[in-house]
């Protein structure tokens, strides 16, 4: 009983580790604090469910095209919210309030378009199917999300030690002002990242929307839970989100915490907020601007 | 003329910093500008840098205007600030940060040459190449910033106190191989440094400013050193 909560704390906090990846990728080297990304998870879920059930399209595709919308919708937000508040000189309160406002707009929009009715975007047979280990039941499906989030982690990694727009993009989260006076584009730079963290908002959702399946309001829990991992687990790199985000799902798992709904993101925003304000420069252990 | 600045006023949102200043760089040549604390000289390089967007004058890099180019063109077109307090990206290794420096160097050939000439300029780059540029002393974050600087191969390098929190004896042995950079290296430098003595000895022509305008021009830096003009006006 006790493994059995604790296996599937492991792959709920897997998927908080995207998101807290997410989070701490684009926070970290645009300074921004993307709570819309909320509104990427959200289409990257839906338009995957409408184009794999409602339209029929191969599984691949579906997913694809999820994951371009969330990538093109991160970009937009960029392009139209953060960049002109940017240019001039908005705080990073005023840009995180507009990511904030920006959010319940698009949730509205998508409410208007899909309603509020839960999706499950069905699985082969074979993947829901589980194997008996000693007490502990794992579904395929939960083994194929535990390898996708360590491969994303992988690549993830990767890209960032070894090519040069990861190096790139770590010169700029380090001194985007010295960034610039090297010939890079930031501006490139700030799309890139916009893409990447959004198509990885996505991929938490499109693999929860096979899983349990989501609703409009998925996205919030999933986004608030990852950013309180990455501010938490952050100093310590990748490792320490990843630990965090595990920690929280086994927790949560363990129903540990019983709060009645409405006091749940009282408290999830209040522990962001004392978070910031603790260690506003603690992601990953380079400066805030 | 490889650089020429004229008329510019440039400042801070309203704070005006910059008033009417005008100077030229030629190519090959070592130019020093000096004067007191809050004179404007870093902001003098950064208006050429594109850093900050001149109100008024222009910035004629061989001849072209750049006064209105994003920085990362204007390093692109040749031109490379190592700011001033070197400012090493702390987070990324010796190695990486060089890459950067590089960044715009498509062949990799031409890295590679690139990256062992900084080598030699500073040996000890290279023996530290992959430890965390933020556990440099700071010296060798100098070091650093300006090998950085080079990686890109530029035509003009800006350099903003350099000297800074260098032993004496480090410094004048930095200053020969920034002598030794133009001549090699075939760049030409504009250097704003505090330490009037050690730069003055070195630079073939030199500027003093003061509040935001140039006020003497000299085509002998040295003869500065025996001058009142200098004392001037570093006093009142
Ligand atoms: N970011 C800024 N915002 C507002 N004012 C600034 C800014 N940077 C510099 N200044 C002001 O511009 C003036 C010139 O500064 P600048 O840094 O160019 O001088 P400097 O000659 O480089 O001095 P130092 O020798 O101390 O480095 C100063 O009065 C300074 O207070
Ligand atoms: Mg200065």
């Amino acid at each position: 009983m006790v493994l059995q909560i604790i296996v599937n704390g492991i792959v709920a906090g897997a998927l908080y580790v995207l998101s807290g990846l997410s989070f701490g990728l684009i926070y970290t080297s645009t300074g921004v604090f993307h709570f819309a990304n909320v509104a990427a998870y959200t289409i990257g879920g839906f338009v995957f469910f409408q184009m794999s059930v409602v339209w029929g399209l191969p599984f691949p595709l579906a997913l694809a095209i999820g994951l371009a919308a969330a990538s093109v919708l991160g970009i937009l937000i960029e392009w139209i919210c953060y960049k002109p508040l940017r240019e001039q000189q908005a705080s990073s309160l005023q840009i995180f309030l507009t990511s904030i406002g920006v959010t319940f707009v698009l949730q509205n929009i998508y409410l208007l378009i899909w309603r509020s009715d839960p999706r499950v975007v069905p699985v082969f047979e074979s993947l829901l199917d589980g194997r008996q280990i000693g007490p502990v039941r794992v579904t395929h499906l939960q083994f194929v999300i535990i390898g996708v989030v360590a491969a994303l982690w992988g690549i993830l990694h990767l890209f960032m030690t070894r090519t040069r727009t990861g190096k790139a993009i770590r010169a700029f989260a380090a001194d985007p002002d010295v960034a610039a006076l090297m010939g890079i584009d930031t501006r490139r730079l700030r799309i890139i990242v916009f893409a990447i963290g959004s198509a990885l908002i996505a991929a938490v959702a499109q693999l929860q929307i096979m899983d349990l399946g989501i609703d409009m309001t998925s996205g919030f829990d999933v986004v608030i839970i990852g950013t309180i991992a990455a501010l938490l687990g952050g100093r310590w790199g990748i490792t320490g989100i990843a630990l965090v985000s595990l920690l929280i799902g086994i927790i949560e798992n363990a129903g540990m915490i019983m709060l009645a709904v409405q006091w749940k993101y009282i408290i999830l925003f209040g522990l962001v907020i004392i978070l910031l304000y603790l260690r506003p420069k603690a992601i990953f252990g380079t400066k805030d601007r | 003329m490889l650089l020429e600045l004229k008329e510019i006023e440039a400042g801070y949102g309203k704070k005006s910093v910059l008033f009417g200043l005008s100077m030229n760089v030629k190519e090959g040549q070592m130019m020093a500008l000096v004067g007191p604390n809050g004179a404007g000289k870093t902001t003098t390089l950064r208006v050429i840098a594109g850093q900050i967007h001149p109100n008024r004058g222009s910035v004629l890099f061989r001849g072209k205007d750049i006064s209105q180019m994003m920085p990362h063109l204007v390093a692109q077109n040749g031109v490379s600030l190592v700011p001033q307090g070197s400012r090493v990206f702390t987070s990324l290794t010796v190695y990486e940060n060089l890459e950067m420096g590089g960044f715009q160097i498509k062949d990799s050939n031409e890295f590679r040459e690139s990256l062992e000439g900084i080598y030699r300029l500073f040996p000890v780059l290279e023996e530290r190449k992959s430890q965390w540029a933020g556990t440099l002393s700071g010296g060798e974050q100098q070091m650093l910033a300006i090998g950085r600087g080079l990686m890109s191969r530029p035509k003009l390098l800006l350099l903003d106190e350099p000297s800074t929190g260098l032993a004496p004896k480090v410094l004048h042995e930095l200053m020969k191989t920034i002598v030794a950079v133009k001549e090699k290296m075939n760049t030409s430098i504009l250097i704003v440094e505090q330490n009037v003595n050690e730069v003055l000895k070195v630079a073939d022509e030199a500027y003093v400013m003061k509040l935001g305008r140039i006020v003497c021009y000299e085509q002998c830096a040295e003869t500065l050193l025996y001058d009142d003009k200098l004392r001037k006006a570093y006093l009142s």
